[in-house]
């Protein structure tokens, strides 16, 4: 009732043409993390000759792939209007099935991965169906499978352990023009995502859905199969990350995606996306990954303790979301 | 086409526990017509448009286009159809930019589900020229106006090929100089081959666009006319008709000491510049069409709604409302039309839905005394006659009557000095009705001031000592309840008296012009 007297005095002051409501990059939502993550680097360089150091830069783009794979594929989930909790569940089955599976030869290395993909989508559409057709909080089901797909990895590898081929570790050493061949693809995929998200109907569907279920439902848009598409995005990069994340570690650990699940909410919030509004860009996630990664490499320098870390992240999401909550409550004041 | 109309409703007949919401309607729309269509709250006017846009399903009767039958069985079905609603409540996603938004579902694309971002620039710009809407397709919508935002709905609703388009009270929260244009592109669009029904509670409105004009009561037509066959007056007859008012509810006659006063409370977009008193032992009634504000004034006087002018006096001394919490602190109750969204907590039993609003009173450290409870309790069901297996009955279980009475026993335990009502029979069957006309009466007697929001005339005509008539969110009558006529309560709530009664303010705007 307050919404229809608002937009209604609103109405009454302005005139047909429209105010022009272009791009503008100061109303990019993912304008603070650009901001922040420059000044980071910026000062880090700055101070620490370590840091600076092109070994060290290199060594945090790579740390940061996994994580980037992660929220990319969350940014889905979220602009849908969901979370994908799963993914670190996802994360830490895949490093266990290719430290399980995986043999010294050239097919088996490529059945275990497209296994691990097909595993992953299959998640996500479980996920998807779930959270539309019982008409839940994504963010409970996603829950739940990912305490499940925990539990099954912890049952198949109780201790880290395992092994994947030498042939395969030595794919994340790759370089391309003198750049990791994993952060050549996790730009690709970026790139990639955001043609999806802003030049296809699926893209559009899914800002719709995330935007407003009820008027995209009636707008003839089956809200069901896009919520199944962005969770299978979702959880197919979750299957990446885990897919890279074996080859990093050169083993299994039914533990390694445990932190995922939060920190690629956290990098998609942080990043500009909102939740329930459909807005939002791949390029603020990556950023935003990219800043959780290195101001983890600074702790680590600077010797804080890795549980404080986790601190620090969680007062990271709560800043993020505290963020977008105001961003909102200011556009709603402007339109007064 | 000659002698086939484009869309034909034949016999449509549609039921709803307790009535008959629609009596074999018949409704006819040509291409290139505007088709008025008019009637009271509850005449089934709704009912016939969510039927034809495939909201609902008849029970009886049959739709044919263009001489065939059809089944509407879902609204993607009318659309295809050719049959395009638009609802009250826009269909629009603020965040997607216009030209998304009026090709959302059926985009235009390249092949490989990739968007043809060009053609829906280009076609998006053909629409909005048509609707007469200069803005920029990549424009959010978020940025629109209402009135833009209107027009963009149509863009879309056109962007599907609809040969009829339904418009459901689109005039409702638009000035004076808006309604005027977009009634002209109503005009236009019939002109262009378009069938448009257009429903609106302005009747001057109607009378301005409309080629035909059908009006319906109590789920019937009364009459299809040419719009040069039927003026205004003859139009609020038919609408009336000639119904019996029942016995009213009396009690003992108001103190005349006034006990709530409402003086230039205004909150822009729903209302404005009410005054009122309401005397101790008096029940006022306040009728309007749907949306005319009227339902926002109680929730404005109980602090759930905060109003950019005014102020509200209880005995004398001014209160200072900005929650409910403040309002139920004062002694001022309400009881939503919502029942089940805002009155009651389903899940919980009957006593912690009645304790709920008081537990304050009878807290001891945060702990509630139950024994205190419960015995409060027993006699309030006592008293209101809710049927009850236990008081810790789930509410869910029981029916609308005792639902709504459990609502005012929940209130009427605070003792509270006003008691305001949005729709106090809304959805209860006639003995409960009465019960409830009582135990309101008695309040009353007991003191009380009462406040009745109500879209059902009778029950105002029944039940209360004075009647105020809003109509584009302010007062523009007030009258006795006893004796008064029914015609010009409906006459004053269609806008169409031209001079304000004492103690009022102006009444609406007069658009468009009656020709």
């Amino acid at each position: 009732m307050t919404t229809r007297g608002l937009t209604t005095s609103a109405g009454r002051t302005e005139g047909r043409a429209a105010p022009v409501a272009r791009f503008h990059w100061r109303r990019d939502p993912s304008l603070p993390i650009y901001i922040i993550t420059l000044v980071v680097v910026v000062v880090a360089s700055a101070y620490s000759p370590t840091f600076r150091r092109p070994y060290n830069l290199s060594n945090v783009a790579v740390q940061t792939v996994a994580l980037g794979l992660a929220s990319l594929g969350q940014t889905f989930a979220v602009l849908a209007g969901d979370v994908d909790l799963c993914v670190g569940g996802v994360i830490s089955l895949t490093t266990v099935i290719s430290a399980t599976l995986m043999g010294d030869d050239v097919l088996t290395i490529l059945c275990v991965v497209a296994l691990c993909l097909v595993l992953g989508a299959a998640m996500g559409a479980i996920n998807g169906l779930l959270a539309s057709r019982l008409r839940m909080d994504a963010m409970v089901i996603t829950f739940a499978t990912n305490s499940v797909l925990m539990g099954v990895a912890l049952h198949l590898m109780p201790a880290p352990g395992g092994m994947v081929p030498y042939s395969y570790m030595r794919l994340v050493d790759v370089t391309v023009l003198q750049i990791p061949t994993p952060v050549v693809l996790l730009v690709a995929f970026t790139v990639l995502s955001n043609y999806v998200l802003n030049r296809t109907v699926l893209g559009l569907h899914i800002r719709a859905v995330g935007g407003d279920r009820a008027a995209a439902f009636r707008s003839g848009i089956n809200v069901t199969t896009t919520k199944i598409w962005a969770h299978i995005v979702a959880c197919m990069f979750g299957a990446m990350a885990g897919l890279f994340l074996a080859a990093r570690m050169g083993s299994g650990d039914a533990l390694a995606g445990t932190p995922f699940s939060l920190d690629s909410m956290t990098a998609v919030i942080a990043g500009g996306t909102n939740f329930a509004s459909g807005t939002g860009d791949v390029a603020g996630t990556l950023t935003a990954a990219f800043l959780i990664t290195v101001l983890g490499n600074i702790f680590n320098h600077l010797g804080v303790s890795t549980y404080f870390q986790y601190v620090f992240k969680g007062v990271l999401l709560v800043i993020a979301v505290a963020g977008g909550a105001m961003r909102r409550k200011m556009q709603v004041r402007a339109r007064r | 086409m000659a002698g086939v109309p484009f869309l034909l409703m034949k016999g449509i007949q549609k039921r709803f526990p307790g009535v008959l919401a629609l009596d074999s309607v018949d409704f006819v729309c040509e291409q290139g017509e505007v088709h008025g269509l008019i009637g009271e709250n509850g005449a089934g006017k709704s009912t016939l448009i969510k039927v034809l846009g495939g909201v609902l399903q008849p029970d009886a009767g049959e739709i044919l286009v263009q001489g065939a039958p059809v089944k509407v069985a879902s609204p993607s079905r009318a659309a295809s159809l050719g049959i395009s609603v638009i609802h009250q409540e826009l269909n629009l996603i603020d965040d997607l930019t216009v030209a998304q938004n009026i090709f959302l579902g059926h985009e235009p694309r390249r092949g490989m589900g990739v968007l043809d971002l060009q053609a829906m620039c280009a076609s998006a710009r053909d629409y909005l020229r048509v609707v007469g809407l200069d803005v920029d397709p990549q424009a959010k919508v978020r940025a629109l106006s209402l009135e833009q935002k209107q027009l963009v709905e149509i863009a879309k609703a056109l962007s599907v090929d609809a040969r009829i388009l339904v418009m459901d009270e689109p005039t409702a929260a638009l000035n004076a100089e808006e309604v005027k244009r977009l009634l002209k592109l109503i005009r236009d669009l019939a002109d262009r081959g378009c069938g448009v029904v257009f429903i609106s509670h302005r009747l001057e409105e109607v009378f301005a666009v409309s080629h035909r004009i059908t009006v319906l009561r109590d789920g019937k037509v009364v009459a299809t006319r040419a719009r040069d066959a039927i003026d205004p007056e003859t139009a609020v007859r038919m609408m009336t008709g000639k119904g019996q008012v029942g016995a009213r509810v009396t009690g003992i006659a108001p103190s005349g000491r006034p006990l709530l006063e409402v003086r230039g409370l205004t909150l822009p977009g729903a209302f404005y510049d009410v005054s009122f008193t309401i005397n101790e032992g008096e029940i006022v009634g306040m009728v309007g069409l749907e949306g005319q504000g009227q339902r926002d004034i109680p929730r404005a006087v109980f602090g759930d709604l905060r109003p950019a002018r005014g102020e509200v006096y209880l005995r004398g001394t001014r209160l200072h409302l900005t929650s409910p919490r403040d309002a139920i602190r004062a002694g001022i109750a309400f009881v939503p039309e919502e029942r089940k969204a805002e009155g009651l907590c389903l899940s919980l039993d009957v006593r912690q839905n009645i304790a709920l609003a008081t537990l304050d009173s009878r807290q001891v450290a945060g702990f509630v005394r139950l024994s205190s409870e419960a015995s409060l309790i027993r006699n309030l069901v006592e008293r209101l006659r809710i049927q009850l297996a236990s008081p810790f009955q789930e509410v869910r279980n029981l029916s609308g009557g005792n639902q709504q009475k459990v609502v005012m026993a929940k209130w009427l335990c605070g003792r509270p000095a006003v008691l305001l009502f949005s729709e106090p029979t809304r959805g209860i069957d006639v003995g409960a009705k009465e019960e409830i006309y009582r135990l309101i009466r008695r309040q009353a007697d007991e003191g009380s001031g009462v406040l009745i929001v109500s879209s059902d005339l009778m029950e105002v005509l029944r039940l209360c000592d004075r009647i105020l008539v809003v109509h584009d969110g302010r007062i523009v009558k007030e009258m006795p309840a006893e004796g008064a006529d029914r015609e010009a309560i409906m006459t004053a709530q269609w806008g169409l008296e031209a001079a304000p009664t004492q103690g009022s303010s102006t009444p609406g705007l007069c658009h468009g012009g009656i020709t």
